[in-house]
């Protein structure tokens, strides 16, 4: 029900609200004063408090090479945002724009678990201490990587005055353990900037609804997926497992090798050897000469002598369920029949 | 599956002997070791005869699939006037204990 009403909103707004396409920015320029479709860039990505400067490269989408250390509560300035916000021919419109970096550092008290989560600070313009808990990945020598992303929709683009990608000092936290430890560096290897400017503010609108549905779409996909399993497990005539557990239950099931039990059950032995098609071929010797007589696979395994066989056994079957079923019908007869003592009905 | 049933209950039973006859074989073997020799003897051709039954079994073409049709087949034939007649005796027993 929920689908088919985002889906009537979303066919309501497709043909009452205009100029919907979007004006997407993934080709950042990389030179100083470059031009990327209407908007001039800057592509300088500033360290501020560690002095260095970084080029936004070229590329689909723009990413930022650091590769340099990066000093404990220093931030990037990226400038190209506040110089899209001078231009005049952005005002008034809705953006939306996702950051991540990879990031670097080394400890001296790293345990040795491979999963341990941090927290990083990812500040911006908007979001204000937007903690991140990361999965952290170890290189080995005291070295981790993490990666680190921050998506955020503006309604209009006037809301941000300045854009901080901010990371402070990681505490690595070990399983099990309830101390932290604090990384002695931090290097920034690469920041990835997708960003997405909307040529109407209804744009925001379609592109949350065009989220719920998509939400909600794969809500639905994953219950159909579900129902399927479900369905798949009753429908699955499959029996190997319950065969394979059934053999192994009696595995534990071991007779001992004694003179008079074994007189005793040598019928039930004689009848197992009959439902096992493990075919041993015997052999006697006279004479100082040893003759193996083979089993029956010899002949049934050549050219076309497993149809043959299975013809036969087809002949088999059928005079064997023949008389199966008179038999059973004979002992209905005899069931049925009051003056037959063998089965009587007790006179309670 | 229908072989792994009769073939487990086979299993059980005969263990079931096993631990049955374990303290008379053990007097036996103790005491009569010549007797327990010569049931070991039979037990041993029986063993013989039995693991022969297989190789006839591969020469006839029969499958696994028939061949445990009719062991089920008589195994039901024959287990259910037992549980018949079981059932009879408890409630004779009931009728008797009732009065």
């Amino acid at each position: 029900m929920k689908k088919y009403l985002i889906t009537a909103i979303l066919l309501f707004s497709f043909i009452f609200v205009p100029n919907l396409k979007a004006e997407k920015f993934n080709n950042v320029y990389a030179n100083y004063g470059g031009y990327n479709y209407n908007y001039v860039v800057d592509g300088i990505v500033r360290c501020d408090n560690c002095g260095y400067e970084f080029l936004l490269s070229y590329g689909s989408p723009p990413y930022v090479l650091v590769n340099s250390s990066f000093p404990v509560g220093s931030y990037y300035n990226i400038t190209a945002f506040s110089l899209l916000l001078n231009n005049p021919s952005t005002q008034n419109r809705g953006a939306s724009y996702s950051i991540t970096a990879d990031v670097t550092f080394y400890t001296d008290h790293f345990l040795p678990q491979d999963n341990v989560s941090g927290h990083i600070k990812f500040l911006n313009g908007i979001i204000q201490n937007e903690n991140h808990v990361v999965n952290i990945n170890n290189n080995g020598g005291g070295y981790y990587t993490f990666s680190i992303t921050s998506n955020v929709v503006l309604s209009d683009v006037s809301d941000l005055t300045s854009l901080q990608l901010y990371l402070t000092t990681p505490f690595v936290c070990g399983n099990g353990d309830s101390s932290c430890y604090p990384s002695s560096s931090l290097n920034v290897t690469n920041i990835n900037i997708d960003l997405e400017v909307y040529s109407d503010k209804s744009e925001i609108i379609m592109n949350n609804i065009n989220t719920n549905i998509n939400i909600t779409n794969e809500k639905l996909d994953d219950l159909n997926d579900t129902q399927n399993d479900i369905k798949d497990a009753i429908n699955n005539t499959e029996t190997t497992g319950a065969s394979n557990t059934a053999n192994s239950f009696f595995d534990n099931f071991q007779d001992n090798d004694f003179g008079l039990s074994s007189i005793i059950t040598a019928p039930l032995r004689a009848i197992n050897s009959m439902l096992s098609d493990n075919c041993v071929a015997p052999s006697a010797t006279y004479k100082g000469q040893t003759f193996s007589f083979p089993c029956g696979s010899m002949l049934w395994n050549r050219e076309g002598g497993e149809e043959f066989r299975n013809f036969i056994n087809v002949i088999y079957g059928g005079f064997l369920a023949y008389f199966v079923i008179r038999s059973l019908f004979l002992d209905v007869e005899k069931l049925k029949n009051p003056n037959n003592d063998k089965v009587e009905v007790q006179k309670l | 599956m229908i072989n792994s049933i009769l073939t487990g209950i086979f299993k059980l039973v005969i263990g079931l002997v096993n631990v049955i006859l374990l303290p008379i074989e053990t007097i036996i073997s103790t005491y009569i070791p010549s007797l327990d020799d010569a049931f070991t003897m039979v037990a041993m051709l029986f063993e013989n005869l039995v693991n022969f039954i297989p190789w006839v079994i591969s020469w006839t073409g029969l499958n696994s699939t028939i061949i445990g049709l009719i062991v089920s087949y008589f195994t039901f034939k024959l287990t259910v006037p037992f549980i018949v007649h079981t059932v009879k005796l408890a409630i004779s027993w009931y009728d008797k204990l009732k009065v």
